[in-house]
């Protein structure tokens, strides 16, 4: 990328009280059913009585996280609203699925399948803001956030001013049952909170939507700046990976050097957390090590809660104790590699820098 | 716009041809695809038509050479035919991991309903039944990107690999995307289109909102009901001028124009006027550089809805006049309404316009609509000079999409 773009409006709802206020994980909620929802909003401050009431829940939670993070950003009009999702709206696709099979495709309501496609987000942020300018969702996977913000990165280099990007994803018990079944999830029930003491395949699950409006210029809201963002597909090896994150630098002028957290998306599945303390070990041995999962849980769009916490990081030049892998002493955080994967399949790099 | 970005290869696999070529003959020969569904289970088989391709899952592995196809869905099969001709179409070499071996490369596919034709089969196994290899070998192939990366791995696609979903208008966006990237620099070459294969999820779906039609459907007729739903895949391979120059390649079209913007009206159905639809067109016009009067032949949305066409419609003629608008048709009583593959296949349909100096006609066309004065083309005009084709794709979620495809001089 040529040029770097500000975030300058955030919001999250997510299993964290993240949305409301400025509180940066000072009481940490824990979990003991791996199955991690979001705290509910008043999502009757954005969204009307008559709308509300037909909405779904992932509708509810990604359209008020949108508004907030607009409201955020102080900004008035959107060039593009960009969103990310692996599974879009998963609970309305199952409901619509599962009375289709049980009533033997008779006496069907659309509403849920209207509202089952996975650029319904998008759409209803454009409907309700009457944003007529391009709109687009991604839907690949562990890499849906990225290619998210890589094409809103690309529109602030055309020229665009605002943008609004988000990723969301939302927990189902059918899907977590189904899943379960290919050992996603960890067979015993854990603290959430202890997350890597647990030593076994599976992760656990979560859900969120993470709403940024970015920016190519600075102002008196930014969060931090991205610089750049990288995504690797079915790396053979760690060497591979390693070799992204040291190009990624490297195109940024920067080295692991420079580099004064990585943050993580480890999750506890010790079939797929060890390219992380590779990393760790091989790229950033002086450097402090987080993670975010056993926060939020599991889900395609992850990535997109942990920029939520790099952001926070960024600006408020603290890191909570509860973010901690390994911990280092650093006085300042000027730069972040945010790196996830989603079952060593789709690999996503971001770096970040305070501004 | 800045560099051009190259069209040098095609492929797509639909109800009326296993190829490019064969779609070609049948829409000039106004062959459609419409029939009863041979291989869905579903309470509508006899009720609802389709545009369905006749080849089962077994055979459309054969034609891949994949011996053990578990695992595979009908969209990955889909996908996989078409961007092979394309691929071969535009003379890379693709075995043995030689795609990437010169150019960066990306996959960018779109679709809507991904693995649940396979989903919808096995769904009530998995919630009731205890663990079965067989069905647990599909129980992660229900997103949306799976299908993109069994394609990117058959062909040996790394370099960028991403899938779109904005329902109805996710190619059209898929290929506006690639033509980005190539300009940015950040990839050289770029596979683009969308699959969709037919499922009971959708004909289901599009039934409850009432606009599916039970006779063939009748694109800009005052008649019109409601859509036929298809399945298919379509895809283009867009290249750098870096890579034509290099390779000495005589690509016959380019990219000129696009335009994503959202009519922000309903959340599936279009404005009355067209309001959304006008600024898609208006805007990739004017990237394309191009009047009005120059678009040879529009191959429109037409899905044949009562909504959709009416939309459409009223934009066009806010922007092309009433009196010397450009040639149009609707390919959808050909092929359905393939839903995510539509705009490549029709982004093939182009190109072959294009190449050939065709228009195509739309099928059932009887009476005009009272609200418009325009009409389409309804039968097949040869030795035309095609020189930019437009062409659009509408969806849910107030997506509006334009694609110009012109002729290189």
């Amino acid at each position: 990328m040529i040029k770097s773009v500000y975030i300058n409006g955030i919001a999250a709802i997510s299993p964290q009280n993240t949305f409301e206020g400025d509180d940066f994980f000072s009481a940490p909620i824990s979990f003991d059913d791996n199955y991690l929802l979001v705290q509910d909003a008043d999502y009757k401050k954005y969204i009307n009585p008559v709308q509300i009431r037909r909405m779904s829940r992932i509708l509810k939670i990604s359209y008020s996280t949108a508004r907030k993070a607009i409201e955020d950003a102080g900004v008035v009009s959107l060039d593009a609203i960009i969103t990310g999702s692996g599974y879009g709206c998963i609970d309305d696709t199952e409901k619509f699925l599962l009375s289709m099979l049980h009533q033997n495709e008779q006496m069907l309501n659309p509403t849920a399948f209207m509202q089952s496609t996975h650029n319904s987000v998008s759409g209803i942020v454009a409907l309700n803001m009457k944003c007529n300018s391009y709109n687009f969702t991604y839907v690949h996977r562990g890499l849906s956030f990225e290619s998210s913000m890589i094409d809103a990165m690309i529109h602030i280099q055309e020229g665009m001013k605002n943008i609004l990007v988000g990723g969301f994803e939302e927990n189902s018990k059918n899907h977590y049952q189904v899943t379960n079944k290919i050992s996603f999830w960890k067979k015993n029930n854990i603290n959430s909170l202890e997350l890597l003491a647990d030593n076994n395949i599976g992760t656990i699950a979560g859900e969120g939507a993470n709403f940024f409006v970015i920016s190519g210029e600075k102002n008196e809201h930014t969060y931090a700046s991205i610089l750049d963002i990288a995504m690797l597909y079915k790396p053979t090896s760690d060497e591979e990976v390693s070799k992204a994150i040291q190009d990624l630098l490297a195109k940024n002028n920067l080295t692991t050097d420079d580099v004064d957290v990585y943050l993580t998306g480890l999750n506890g599945d010790n079939t797929l957390d060890s390219t992380y303390y590779n990393m760790a070990e091989k790229l950033f041995a002086s450097k402090s090590m987080l993670y975010f999962k056993h926060l939020c849980g599991e889900y395609y769009t992850a990535p997109s809660f942990g920029l939520w916490v790099a952001s926070m990081i960024l600006k408020k030049q603290m890191i909570p104790d509860i973010l901690y892998c390994k911990k280092q002493a650093t006085n300042s955080v000027k730069y972040i590699l945010l790196h996830n994967h989603y079952r060593n399949i789709n690999h996503g790099f971001c770096l970040l820098k305070h501004e | 716009m800045s560099s051009k970005v190259y069209i040098t290869g095609i492929g797509a696999i639909t109800a009326i041809g296993n190829n490019a070529k064969e779609n070609f003959d049948s829409l000039v020969h106004k062959k459609h695809g419409l029939t009863h569904t041979r291989f869905l289970n579903t309470i509508h088989k006899e009720i609802f038509p389709v545009c369905e391709i006749n080849l089962t899952n077994d055979a459309l592995a054969s034609m891949l050479g994949i011996e053990n196809k578990q695992g595979y869905t009908r969209t990955a099969l889909l996908g996989m035919i078409a961007v092979k001709e394309a691929i071969e179409d535009a003379g890379i070499a693709w075995k043995e991991n030689t795609l990437e071996k010169k150019y960066k490369t990306a996959l960018i596919n779109s679709t809507t309903v991904g693995g649940m034709r396979h989903t919808e089969e096995i769904y009530l196994d998995l919630l009731e039944k205890e663990s079965q290899p067989e069905t647990n070998s599909y129980i992660d192939t229900h997103d949306l990107g799976e299908c993109t990366e069994r394609i990117a791995d058959y062909f040996g696609v790394k370099s960028y690999i991403t899938t779109i979903s904005t329902a109805c208008s996710s190619s059209a966006n898929a290929i506006m995307l690639g033509v980005r990237l190539i300009q940015q620099g950040i990839v050289d070459r770029a596979i683009c289109g969308g699959v969709d294969s037919l499922s009971k999820f959708t004909i289901n779906g599009f039934n409850t909102l009432m606009i599916l039609d039970k006779e063939h459907c009748r694109p800009f007729d005052n008649t019109r009901v409601g859509l036929n739903l298809g399945e298919g895949a379509g895809y283009v391979i867009l290249e750098s001028e870096k890579i034509v120059q290099e390779e000495n390649k005589k690509p016959s079209c380019f990219v000129s124009g696009f335009a994503n913007t959202n009519d922000a009206f309903h959340q599936t159905a279009s404005s009355p006027n067209g309001d959304g639809a006008f600024m898609a067109m208006s805007q990739a016009l004017a990237m394309a550089h191009l009047e009005p009067k120059d678009i040879s032949y529009i191959n429109v949305h037409g899905t044949a809805t009562p909504n959709n066409d009416l939309s459409e419609g009223r934009a066009m003629e806010r922007l092309f006049g009433t009196d010397d608008a450009p040639k149009f048709s609707s390919t959808k009583p050909y092929t359905g309404h393939t839903l995510a593959a539509c705009g490549g296949i029709e982004a093939v349909y182009g190109v072959m316009a294009i190449e050939n100096g065709v228009i195509y006609p739309s099928l059932n066309f009887n009476e005009k609509m009272e609200e418009l004065t325009i009409q389409p083309e309804t039968e097949t005009l040869t030795g035309v000079e095609v020189n930019h084709v437009l062409s659009n794709s509408f969806g849910f979620g107030g997506n509006n999409s334009t694609v110009i495809i012109s002729k290189v001089k």
